[in-house]
């Protein structure tokens, strides 16, 4: 008889119709299974040395150089390039044309030729040619205030200010990082089976980090002064991200359920805990007051966000009176009746503390990122009968098929690729032209469509199909999700309420980051690596969840 | 010119989409092009495959690859575009194997298996090709206006800061 491979006890996972609402999703904070996290662990775990065998920098910081690390037996260089650009042209939108660093993870060690080669083409971006060795090109604007004040202090032989840096919290911002073969760099498919590569966004989360440890350098050097190193490690880097970003999920579906599938049987795991340690309690307590702290840290310019945040920083407050006590914690399955408590109350708090109970809990959770990878994507399996897609429609898109698409705020939006910069936007489709082009991110539209044209029968799906073959996507959708219960947001995309920001604090939760500042429904600043580890120095180097300025 | 396979997919999805085609069949043909091109196959195949009429092998061929799924085989006379054929075969979701005779091809459903396709460094494609796929991929895309410019993502502030 083959050994039975033994699961940990869990809880029933939270179902999607809650977990897949777009208020839930913009409501999701970073955990220990997001992607950084993932990869700064594996980079511990091999004392991953990073070096820097190319500085060629002016005494303004104009320059380029190249630093190394070998991960999963092989080495990575980013080349990183850092140009004068005038004020007038600083724009994180992705129609900017030149950046204050433009940055090439490469595959390997590279030559001269291969530094000139990617120093003539990564400051162009879109624009120019690349090859299968370059496996992440990115680019980033400094925040001009920060670098130029912390600069400033080195050079008068001080430390920065603490306040400036603890609300801004990165020296540069990066507003593209792309990979997976878009404009002529290498595929995916060519490195996801490399140790440390394998897991999503692995090549880009180690192309940030890498670009972190680079703004560190620059200021150091433009500064000619040493940073203390507990500001250096609360320096992370900024990103700025638009709605390019959203339609990535709904069109790779398969992924999104094992992401959310993932995060959700962690939290079920750790729910199912009958009774804490003292040490464990003990973590708990530690980063309950972390998350306080960290809540409390953050504020943002836009009066609505900041709204919202002071609201979960009240909320926290009376919950942890309430339920986060160590009397609490000592309670059998306490860890369970912690989050029935929260699910009752506001979302940023229900989803602030499924991360927080995730986090002491590597043990048991960790080894569920293997699965976060799609190495399949979606079929369709033209043997199911009509009758049976008919069930499953009935069972799973209840949300999509009770919505009114003849009221015209149900259709207010779509989805679409600008000509301009081929890139994806959101337009109003009473007010502007263009809807008949719009992508397929109507996905609830389409199945309500198809579940009025499918007749109930006992043929093959195949047959439908055959006379239907419009409907072939929304049949995909709706057989995948049978397969997949994670793997569809439960809301209208096209409706008047849907807003990208929400797709895009999921997304980004997942990559790790954390001080979300929204500027509108459609483009957020964040900030990646904030607490992480510096380079060659792993201390602590799985313990910088939700960071604090003075940890 | 050589590319990124996943630009390939990426491009042609959207020139199929463009040509009037619809998303599920797009995304079917888009990764056959990419398998055709690492083959060798006949670029004018996919040129042809295009032309939007009702015969189209864009249309056909998943409806086709549904029917060996189903009832386990089929078999082509003088099928339009038989090399088109055996790439949409190699990138189908269950493994399969194409038999040729002469005009005649057969079709066998082997297994549930999705078949391993190799990465591959760079894809060649002409420029010719490339420039059709992005000719029809074009009109896909909405042009700019006021409107869309204002409610652009980052749209009137300022990044200087």
């Amino acid at each position: 008889m083959k050994d039975m491979v033994e699961f940990p006890p869990q809880v029933a996972l939270r179902p999607a119709s809650r977990v897949m609402r777009l208020t839930q999703m913009g409501s999701m904070f970073p955990t220990r299974l997001s992607f950084l996290r993932t990869l700064m662990r594996r980079l511990a775990s091999e004392n991953a040395q990073v070096t820097r065998p190319v500085w060629n920098m002016s005494a303004d910081g104009y320059g380029h150089a190249v630093y190394s690390v070998d991960l999963g037996g092989y080495t990575y260089s980013l080349i990183a390039m850092s140009t004068e650009l005038p004020p007038e042209m600083r724009t994180d939108r992705v129609i900017a044309t030149a950046w204050d660093a433009a940055f090439c993870l490469f595959d390997g060690v590279p030559t001269p030729d291969d530094i000139a080669r990617i120093a003539e083409n990564a400051p162009k971006q879109e624009a120019g040619k690349f090859s299968e060795k370059e496996l992440v090109l990115s680019r980033a604007n400094k925040s001009v205030r920060l670098f130029n004040s912390v600069a400033e202090a080195l050079k008068n032989g001080d430390q920065p200010d603490e306040g400036m840096i603890r609300s801004i919290g990165y020296l540069m911002r990066t507003t593209a990082v792309y990979g997976n073969g878009k404009f002529g760099i290498a595929d995916r498919g060519l490195i996801q089976s490399r140790p440390g590569l394998g897991d999503p966004f692995a090549a880009e989360m180690l192309t940030v980090w890498l670009i972190r440890g680079f703004t560190h350098d620059l200021v150091e050097h433009v500064g000619q002064g040493t940073l203390a190193p507990h500001l250096k490690r609360y320096l992370g880097i900024g990103n700025s991200t638009g709605l390019g970003m959203a339609p990535f999920l709904v069109s790779h579906p398969t992924l999104l359920n094992n992401w959310m599938l993932v995060r959700e049987t962690a939290l079920a795991r750790v729910r199912a805990i009958d009774l804490l340690s003292q040490d464990q309690i003990v973590r708990i307590s530690t980063l309950v007051d972390r998350a306080e702290n960290h809540v409390n840290e953050w504020t943002v310019p836009d009066p609505d966000h900041m709204a919202r945040i002071k609201r979960l920083q009240s909320d926290f407050a009376t919950f942890k009176v309430a339920h986060l006590s160590d009397d609490h914690l000592r309670q059998p399955n306490s860890l369970d009746a912690i989050m029935h408590a929260a699910a009752s109350l506001s979302a940023d708090l229900e989803e602030l503390l499924a991360a927080l109970l995730i986090e002491p809990f590597g043990e048991l959770v960790d080894g569920l990122t293997d699965c976060m990878a799609d190495p399949f994507g979606s079929y369709l399996d033209p043997r199911m009968t009509c009758a049976d897609l008919s069930e499953a429609i009935q069972s799973d898109w209840q949300w999509a098929l009770g919505i009114d698409f003849n009221d015209p705020k149900q259709t207010a939006q779509f989805w679409y690729v600008s000509e301009e910069k081929l890139e994806p936007r959101l337009g109003s489709r009473h007010e502007e032209e263009g809807a008949e082009l719009e992508s397929p991110l109507d996905i609830a539209r389409r199945v309500q469509t198809l579940a009025q044209d499918l007749e109930v029968s006992e043929q093959p799906l195949a047959a439908f199909l055959r006379d239907n073959p419009h409907h072939r996507f929304a049949a995909q959708r709706v057989q995948n999700l049978s397969r997949n219960p994670y793997a569809e947001i439960h809301d209208n995309l096209i409706c008047d309420t849907c807003f990208p920001v929400d797709m895009l604090r999921c997304k980004l939760s997942f990559f790790g980051a954390s001080k979300f500042d929204p500027k509108s429904d459609r483009w957020t600043r964040i900030t990646l690596c904030q607490g992480a580890p510096l380079f060659n120095d792993y201390a602590s180097a799985d313990d910088w969840w939700l960071p604090c300025f003075n940890q | 010119m050589n590319l990124s396979a996943n630009q390939i997919v990426a491009t042609t999805l959207k020139a199929a989409r463009g040509a009037g085609f619809p998303m599920a069949q797009a995304e079917c043909f888009a990764a056959a092009t990419a398998q055709h091109l690492i083959q060798n196959r006949s670029e004018d195949d996919l040129s042809q495959a295009l032309i939007h009429t009702d015969d189209s092998p864009i249309l056909s061929l998943p409806a086709l690859l549904d029917e060996v799924c189903v009832s386990g085989s089929q078999t082509l006379q003088n099928p339009n575009l038989p090399s088109l054929v055996q790439s949409y075969v190699e990138t189908a979701a269950f493994e399969a194997q194409c038999i040729r005779a002469g005009q005649t091809i057969l079709i066998k459903h082997l297994s549930d298996r999705p078949p391993l396709i190799t990465p591959v460094a760079r894809v060649e494609m002409s420029p010719t090709l490339w420039a059709h796929l992005n000719k029809l991929a074009a009109k896909t895309y909405v042009p700019a206006s006021e409107a869309s410019r204002i409610s652009g993502a980052g749209a009137g502030l300022s990044d200087n800061d």
